[in-house]
């Protein structure tokens, strides 16, 4: 009987020869005792492979390969991958909302700044203008202004200062042609005697021309 | 396996000990099954073997620099949750999650009343093998489930092939008995 209980061990591992396996089984059959084993025996091999494999999480390899330490790439594969690798940006709705902000208030600073230097009187037209130097003789005036079309001829806007009897000025003017005039102790008009043209005011008098370049 | 596949598992074993961690995912993804499957039926708790299975890829993947190809990768890794499952049986009392385990075998198509015939012997099945000694249940899981020839389980469990059938012998009689106990009928 043991040697038969292991004949259906080897039966059941298929390690038997076709003459064997005809014997074994004969024997079996005429057996109820056998017969019974045997098919108890099949019965708990047949369950086991009818279960057969199972399967994982779905997630399964993504998480062992979350899970993997990383290796140290070298140095020239780091440098490709920090220059040529894709990135992909995370955003949110707040950081885009302060980065548009941000980008605005820089816009409207700059603008402010362009503004600024477009109306600048020294320079009307952002260009450069050169520095003009007007001298008059008159070591007995109390004061001495320049009036012209740089200053809409005012009166008072550009009061000359006095060096040893001689007044002077200096003004930021961009390239052009100017017509001035001085007014000394505030009322009378004076043509400046070292123009070197000069222009008649349709009143009489003579403006002094200047004719500024760079 | 075929020939083919074969050698693309040679090449994605050499890639991956090159430095290509991307290229392990494919192992991952065609042996995860195999390597679920085993835990699952030594320790008979679906979470403890899912944890034992990506543990056992992991110590894969750190060992794998030293894979030398004189067995399949399949065993290799068999070998490893084999090895781990009976760490985690030595350390604590196995926790028996049967109904867990009927949940989630592999479904086949079949009518309602064979369904509940089918979970219940599943569960008196896994019940069966948790009550084998671990050296008898490995041998049965490798042989009646895994389908794996004396030869391939002799490399795994690194036993000769005359104790390995005393092993599958004596598992088989006493899974028999045991089911019978339980009422099993297919």
């Amino acid at each position: 009987m043991k040697n038969m209980n292991e004949a259906i061990h080897r039966l059941l591992d298929g390690d038997v020869s076709a003459g064997d396996k005809d014997a074994i089984i004969k024997k079996i059959q005429d057996d109820p005792v056998l017969r019974k084993e045997f098919d108890d025996l099949g019965t708990a091999v047949e369950l086991l492979e009818r279960e057969g494999r199972m399967q994982p999480p779905l997630a399964f390899t993504a998480s062992v390969m979350g899970k993997l330490p990383r290796r140290a790439d070298p140095l020239p594969a780091r440098l490709k991958l920090f220059f040529f690798g894709s990135r992909v940006l995370r955003w949110n709705m707040a950081a885009a909302l302060g980065i548009a902000l941000l980008t605005v208030v820089t816009a409207l600073l700059m603008m402010r700044q362009i503004t600024h230097i477009g109306t600048d009187p020294a320079f009307p037209s952002g260009e450069q203008a050169a520095m003009v130097r007007l001298t008059f003789v008159a070591p007995d005036a109390r004061n001495v202004a320049v009036a012209g079309n740089f200053n809409k001829w005012s009166t008072n806007s550009n009061v000359m200062t006095r060096e040893n009897g001689t007044w002077t000025i200096t003004l930021p003017l961009k390239p052009g042609v100017y017509t001035y005039m001085f007014i000394v102790d505030n009322e009378q008009w004076v043509t400046d005697p070292h123009a070197e043209t000069y222009r008649d005011d349709g009143f009489g008098y003579q403006n002094a021309v200047l004719k500024v370049t760079i | 396996m075929s020939a083919l596949l074969q050698n693309d598992e040679h090449d994605i074993i050499k890639r991956c000990q090159e430095g290509d961690g991307d290229a392990y995912a494919v192992l991952v993804d065609r042996y995860q099954s195999l390597a679920y499957t085993v835990a699952c039926r030594m320790l008979g708790d679906a979470d403890t073997a899912n944890d034992i299975a990506q543990e056992s890829f992991i110590s894969a993947y750190g060992g794998l620099k030293h894979f030398r190809f004189s067995s399949k990768f399949s065993s290799w890794l068999t070998s490893i949750v084999l090895n781990k499952c009976r760490d985690h049986l030595r350390s604590r009392q196995p926790t028996v999650g049967v109904d867990e385990i009927a949940e989630i075998r592999k479904s086949k198509r079949r009518n309602p009343e064979q369904e509940a015939m089918a979970g219940e012997s599943a569960d008196a099945l896994q019940k069966a093998l948790n009550s084998l000694p671990p050296d008898y249940r490995e041998a049965i899981i490798l042989k009646h489930i895994e389908e794996l020839d004396y030869q391939t389980i002799s490399d795994i469990l690194g036993v000769s092939i005359a104790a390995l059938k005393v092993r599958t012998h004596r598992g088989r009689e006493m899974l028999k008995d045991l089911l019978i106990r339980s009422g099993v009928t297919l």
